[in-house]
């Protein structure tokens, strides 16, 4: 696990420790079987394990508003500007895009920084949605119920996340020109042009 | 000519203003977040009350915006500039200010709490800010802040000119914590796994040590995001990836740590802000189960309070926490786009013993 997200001391870089082995924790946090009980409250349930953000039940919360979440609620809790900057890499090349996905200056953004050109994530990707965007003349969808990627995916709620491009574990295909870190597939318009009917 | 109408223009609005405040409607409330719909306390009863529920800053709130002193009632009277809040993160309170970096805007937001001004720093000189991530208020109004997309820490005065900045390599600056009593100033780098102090010297801000190196073991850090230090100049830093909190002397000495991975209450998953109230409980954002934890300085878990979603009270991606000498406790709510305040209630003493 030589990538980036190696986050343990062992990972990549000049100072490794020899006892330090827990290179996963940092994302999949270990269970806890014996919580602490809070001093301050003596009510049983306030003793008890807190939900992952990969929950269904948690994701219920972000449906319909504009943060995000289920798995990329995990990757921006580093990619916030400390543990890591949110910048996106920039594309090798643009592609004009009108009204479509992709945020326009000034828009909320949440990586942190200037998010233009960058895709929104969080939201929901059924056939409404591409039948509405290609209804409006926008650069025509693909409709995700004929989609069969074995890469490009969307989470078990139909929701287009940070994993639906990124594998987190599998850092193989950078190098290429224009692919980003963690990208799933070895090009930049073999990813888009999944749901992108180019 | 232009001039000469603005002049007119001006003492037609003082005039107006005059009026405004005869009638009444002029008298600003007493605090500037929206207060809350129903109360809220942590924990319930039969337990003894810690932290209520204060209101919000929101995006779109308005506020009196700051300005060159003569054009302040001209602001006011056409209308109140709105907040314009992406992704709060780092905070700092004091001399009637609140502070906050918001780093997606990118730009940081000043508050004056008793005058209902408000400002927004997007530049320092000719430097726009690209991710502002820590704030600190010095007890002279100077404002320190970090950015960690330009590896710089810079100072400004009260009204945001550049006073020159803390001259250091670092490679991604983010928490702050300035030590008035001491004069120093605590620059967390996550980049580098370390926190540096500087301290105030008649030509600028010279290193006086710094702390760290990555590492697992004791006084080495993994990722550190935030600090916060104490009265008695005890510094508190979030070991964040080694999912710790670790704290030291006022002369760099480890005095301990608290804190593990899991999922368990009292437990750090992505452990970011940290502050002490002026009791000296410590209180820990952790962004990934949207609460903050509470614990005693032996590091013993007291309570958590939030959690996960929009609601008020509720939390979603928190990342800087700061108190003020009221001991209010300010979260940044990054993910929900606000500020949210509570209020640390202190104990009784008709409540008896503590239990030790």
């Amino acid at each position: 696990m030589n990538t980036p997200h190696n986050l343990s001391v062992t990972g990549p870089g000049p100072i490794k420790s020899p006892t330090e082995k827990q290179i996963c924790i940092f994302c999949h946090t270990p269970h806890n079987a014996d919580p602490r009980a809070p001093l301050w409250n003596r009510d049983l349930d306030a003793v008890r394990n807190y939900v992952m953000p990969t929950s269904p039940t948690l994701q219920a919360y972000g449906a319909g508003g504009p943060q995000p979440d289920g798995s990329s609620k995990l990757c921006l809790s580093c990619h916030d500007g400390t543990i890591a900057l949110g910048a996106v890499r920039s594309r090798a090349t643009e592609i004009p895009v009108s009204g479509g996905p992709m945020l326009q200056p000034g828009q909320k953004g949440y990586l942190g920084t200037d998010l233009s050109g960058t895709h929104p994530i969080s939201f929901v990707y059924d056939d409404g949605l591409a039948s509405r965007n290609n209804a409006a003349g926008d650069m025509p969808l693909r409709f995700p119920s004929t989609l069969t990627d074995p890469d490009v995916k969307l989470d078990k709620q139909g929701k287009m996340q940070c994993t639906t491009c990124h594998d987190p574990h599998d850092d193989s295909n950078f190098g290429a020109p224009g692919v980003p870190h963690f990208y799933v597939k070895p090009s930049w318009s073999g990813t888009c042009l999944t749901c992108h009917d180019h | 000519m232009a001039m000469r109408v603005a002049t007119h223009l001006r003492w037609v609005l003082w005039a107006a203003t005059g009026l405004a405040m005869m009638l009444g409607c002029a008298a600003p409330p007493a605090h500037p977040w929206t207060p809350p719909k129903r109360p809220l306390i942590w924990p319930l009863p039969p337990n003894p009350p810690r932290i209520r529920y204060e209101g919000a800053i929101t995006a779109g709130q308005a506020f009196r915006f700051a300005t060159r002193t003569g054009w302040r009632v001209f602001d006011w009277l056409a209308g109140a500039r709105r907040v314009e809040l992406s992704t709060p993160h780092g905070l700092s309170a004091g001399r009637g200010l609140l502070a906050f970096a918001d780093s997606g805007r990118p730009a940081v937001h000043v508050v004056n709490l008793a005058e209902r001004r408000y400002k927004v720093i997007e530049a320092v000189g000719d430097t726009r800010l690209r991710c502002p991530i820590g704030v600190a208020i010095a007890e002279d109004g100077a404002l320190f802040v970090s950015d960690s997309a330009l590896a710089r820490v810079f100072c400004l005065s009260g009204n945001g000119q550049p006073l020159g900045g803390v001259e250091a390599k670092f490679v991604r600056p983010s928490g702050l914590a300035y030590d008035a009593t001491r004069r120093r100033l605590h620059v967390v780098d996550s980049g580098a796994h370390t926190v540096s102090t500087f301290e105030r010297a008649a030509d600028g801000w010279p290193l006086l040590r710094t702390l760290g190196g990555r590492g697992a073991e004791a006084g080495t850090f993994n990722f550190p995001t935030h600090a916060a230090v104490d009265r008695d100049g005890t510094l508190w830093v979030t070991d964040s990836l080694n999912h710790r909190i670790q704290f030291f002397d006022a002369e760099g000495k480890r005095l301990g740590a608290f804190g593990q991975a899991g999922d368990g209450t009292g437990d750090f998953a992505k452990a970011k802000g940290i502050a002490l109230d002026s009791e000296g409980h410590v209180y820990v954002v952790d962004s990934l189960y949207d609460v903050v934890q509470v614990f005693d300085r032996q590091g013993r878990f007291l309570l958590a309070f939030g959690g996960s979603g929009k609601e008020e009270g509720l939390l979603w991606l928190p990342t800087g926490v700061c108190t003020d000498d009221e001991d209010r406790i300010y979260v940044a709510d990054t993910g929900n786009s606000r500020i949210q305040v509570f209020q640390y209630l202190r104990a009784e003493p008709a409540e008896g013993p503590q239990a030790p």
